[in-house]
């Protein structure tokens, strides 16, 4: 996956380039505004860009006004000093598809940018693997200690969006929008139902309850990597 | 009222002494000339008595001489010898041929006649010969004897007389008149009580007129203060100059330039927080992102002491996060807030749903309690944002593992209350003023804060009128914070 850097700082930016090439990317490194829009306009090349916002010559911003502006669809990750909500929020009205501010995790970045050229690219996840349960979204089958556990459409959609979440809570309006997105029906207590479901059939620790909030998976305690 | 230093009351006082003191001198000014006139009139008008008197004298002695003449004329006629036949008209003519005497013809009676006014006691008369007999006298305890001719002042039976001596050659008698001063004093006394009447009545009035008229005068200076006051505290926006007496402009200016001053010093420390958030934010990522490229390729060994240097830096970016949100809050002005619907719930919910991880993570049971969805209140979402997010975050730090921290919602009769309640060690009673202060931290160790947290809430909650209360729970022994709304 090729990555077009635009950082102005050269520690930073050395380093940004230094640890996405050990997890596997190609990192082009610019460190100016003007030279990120003109690097940006070879779309063919590269999937993603990371975007510093405070750039000499043209700001990070403009930038991105100016990419949009010429109908380029290159995804854009800004990562902001600036701490300002509105800045943020300008961004990504302004058409970026994620922010990150400094200083921020190398993993996380990199878990970003891979989300992120997901999503664009419409490919699949590849399988999840928590504790002893497999999940593989492609042929949309669970394992559980090898065996197959049967599950239905929802319960499997849910599962998934819970495994790719983990550590995080998930509220119920977020999981029914996720169940729901084509303009079904949503009975009141269906997520519960589900939750239920899943707990009954993949033991009932797996699943966390925030009571209030929604339900979480809680992270693996030692992240593979 | 002067120590006040109020400038209502300062002319109140002021224009009515002046007010008073002109009377006064006015009152001076009009008794003196009145007594004077007064001295004057009833001067001349017993001068006028005694020439009145005196002329009555003379008339009846003429009228008694001539008289007299005429009977010495028909004695002489008639001759001595004829008279002695008739002994009665010779008696009858003997007493008309002696030299004139007034006291023979004019009575005391006359003069003691019934009073038609009382003032006529306070007038008398008497009217001597020259060997110094009374010849008439208007009452008996009238004793003017010894007055020469001329205005005197003289005591008379224990009162004050004011008299006139008349010398009346050609009949060789004095006449006296005299007035008792009371009555000219009475008299003064009058036109004094007539002039001061009418002040004393209207004083009062005049002080209600000239308060309204201080109160009009003053009404541009209240005018000010009330724009003074009803500004917000934060507010920094200059007044406006129209409409401002010119003895207030000057304090107005002075007030506009300092103002602005405040204004730009708050604006360069403003563009400092935004440069420092960026100059100090930019090196950590640096520092961060390298040690993390390290620790791809370390030895076991070389993990634990980076994963030291990493916790560090995480300790650095909070701080420099938590100071420079501190100087955004101080920075912040009433002016600057845009009230907006925020609806608390979805807030507050979207808060924890941010932050839970980390209770997650320390395996702290997290909930959060409301009974309506109806929790609209009028504020600024992003600073209230970051009063509930530092409140959460200090819950769930302070919180050991396997703790809980319970979030509600409540509302009781229009006060909407958001209560933080977490099973950490709380705050001792007399810590927790001082909580509110910059780098002050709770008594446990061990958790990493920089103590920052409660006074950034303290500076927004102040900005966005909320209160805050923190109680100690009584059943778990941890910290209630109560962010009411009102």
């Amino acid at each position: 996956m090729r990555v077009l850097l635009a950082e102005d700082d050269d520690d930073l930016g050395q380093g940004i380039s230094a640890g996405l090439q050990k997890l596997g990317f190609t990192v082009d490194w610019v460190t100016d505004g003007e030279s990120a829009e003109h690097a940006s306009k070879d779309t063919e090349s590269f999937d993603i860009l990371i975007l510093d916002l405070g750039l000499p010559r043209q700001d990070g911003i403009e930038v991105l006004k100016n990419i949009r502006r010429a109908h380029n669809e290159l995804p854009v990750l800004i990562l902001t000093a600036r701490d300002a909500v509105e800045n943020r929020i300008e961004g990504l009205d302004l058409g970026a598809d994620d922010y990150l501010t400094k200083p921020f995790d190398l993993h996380e970045l990199a878990a970003r940018i891979r989300a992120i050229a997901r999503r664009r690219s419409g490919r699949s996840q590849p399988s999840i693997h928590y504790r002893d349960i497999n999940l593989d979204p492609a042929s949309r089958s669970v394992l559980q200690n090898g065996k197959s556990v049967a599950l239905s459409q929802h319960e499997f959609t849910l599962l998934e969006h819970l495994l790719s979440n983990t550590g995080k809570i998930l509220s119920k309006q977020q999981i029914e929008s996720s169940l729901y997105g084509w303009n079904e029906g949503v009975e009141s207590n269906a997520i519960e139902v589900y939750i239920h479901h899943l707990r009954k059939k993949l033991g009932k620790d797996l699943i966390k309850t925030i009571r209030g909030l929604g339900y979480s998976i809680p992270l693996e305690q030692k992240r593979a990597e | 009222m002067l120590n006040e230093i109020s400038i209502k009351g300062r002319l109140l006082v002021g224009v009515i002494s002046v007010l008073l003191f002109i009377w006064l001198i006015v009152i001076v000014l009009v008794y003196q000339s009145s007594a004077h006139e007064i001295d004057e009139i009833y001067d001349a008008s017993l001068a006028s008595y005694a020439r009145v008197l005196a002329s009555l004298m003379a008339h009846e002695a003429a009228e008694e001489q001539e008289i007299n003449e005429k009977i010495q004329q028909a004695v002489k006629e008639l001759g001595s010898d004829y008279l002695q036949h008739s002994s009665a008209l010779s008696d009858l003519l003997t007493i008309y041929r002696s030299p004139y005497k007034s006291e023979d013809y004019i009575t005391l009676e006359l003069a003691e006649r019934q009073r038609s006014h009382p003032y006529e006691s306070k007038i008398a008369f008497l009217v001597k010969a020259s060997d110094g007999k009374v010849l008439l006298r208007s009452s008996p305890d009238v004793s003017f004897e010894n007055v020469d001719t001329g205005y005197h002042n003289i005591n008379n039976n224990g009162n004050d007389w004011r008299v006139f001596g008349l010398w009346v050659p050609r009949l060789a008698m004095s006449v006296i008149v005299g007035e008792n001063v009371k009555v000219r004093t009475e008299l003064q006394d009058e036109i004094l009580m007539n002039v001061l009447f009418p002040f004393l009545v209207s004083l009062p009035i005049i002080a209600l007129l000239i308060m309204g008229a201080i109160n009009k005068g003053l009404k541009p200076l209240k005018a000010i203060t009330e724009r003074v006051s009803k500004r917000s505290p934060t507010s920094l926006a200059p007044f406006q100059i129209n409409n401002v007496p010119s003895e207030v402009l000057p304090l107005v200016d002075e007030l506009n330039h300092l103002f602005q001053r405040i204004d730009q010093a708050l604006d360069n420390e403003r563009r400092f927080t935004a440069n420092a958030a960026h100059e100090l934010r930019t090196p950590l990522a640096s520092l961060k992102t390298n040690i993390q490229v390290l620790q791809l390729s370390a030895t076991e060994e070389q993990q634990d002491s980076i994963d030291k240097v990493l916790r560090g830096i995480d300790r650095a970016t909070h701080l420099v996060e938590q100071l420079l949100a501190l100087a955004r809050a101080e920075a912040e002005s009433h002016e600057d807030i845009k009230p907006q619907s925020v609806n608390l719930e979805s807030l507050v919910e979207t808060i924890m749903i941010d932050t839970g991880h980390h209770a997650l993570e320390k395996d702290i049971e997290i909930s959060f309690e409301k009974h309506t969805d109806k929790y609209d209140v009028q504020t600024d979402e992003g600073l209230l944002q970051m009063i509930i997010q530092n409140i959460l975050d200090n819950a769930i730090r302070y919180t050991p593992v396997g703790g809980s921290v319970n979030v509600k919602l409540r509302e009781a009769s229009g006060i909407i209350e958001l209560l933080v309640e977490d099973s950490g060690p709380g705050i001792p009673d007399e810590l927790q003023e001082v909580m509110f202060q910059r780098f002050q931290r709770g008594t446990q160790n061990g958790v990493r804060g920089v103590g920052l947290g409660l006074s950034i809430v303290k500076q927004i909650a102040q900005l966005l009128d909320i209160e805050i209360v923190m109680t100690n729970a009584t059943t778990k022994g941890g910290l209630i914070v109560r962010l009411i709304f009102s």
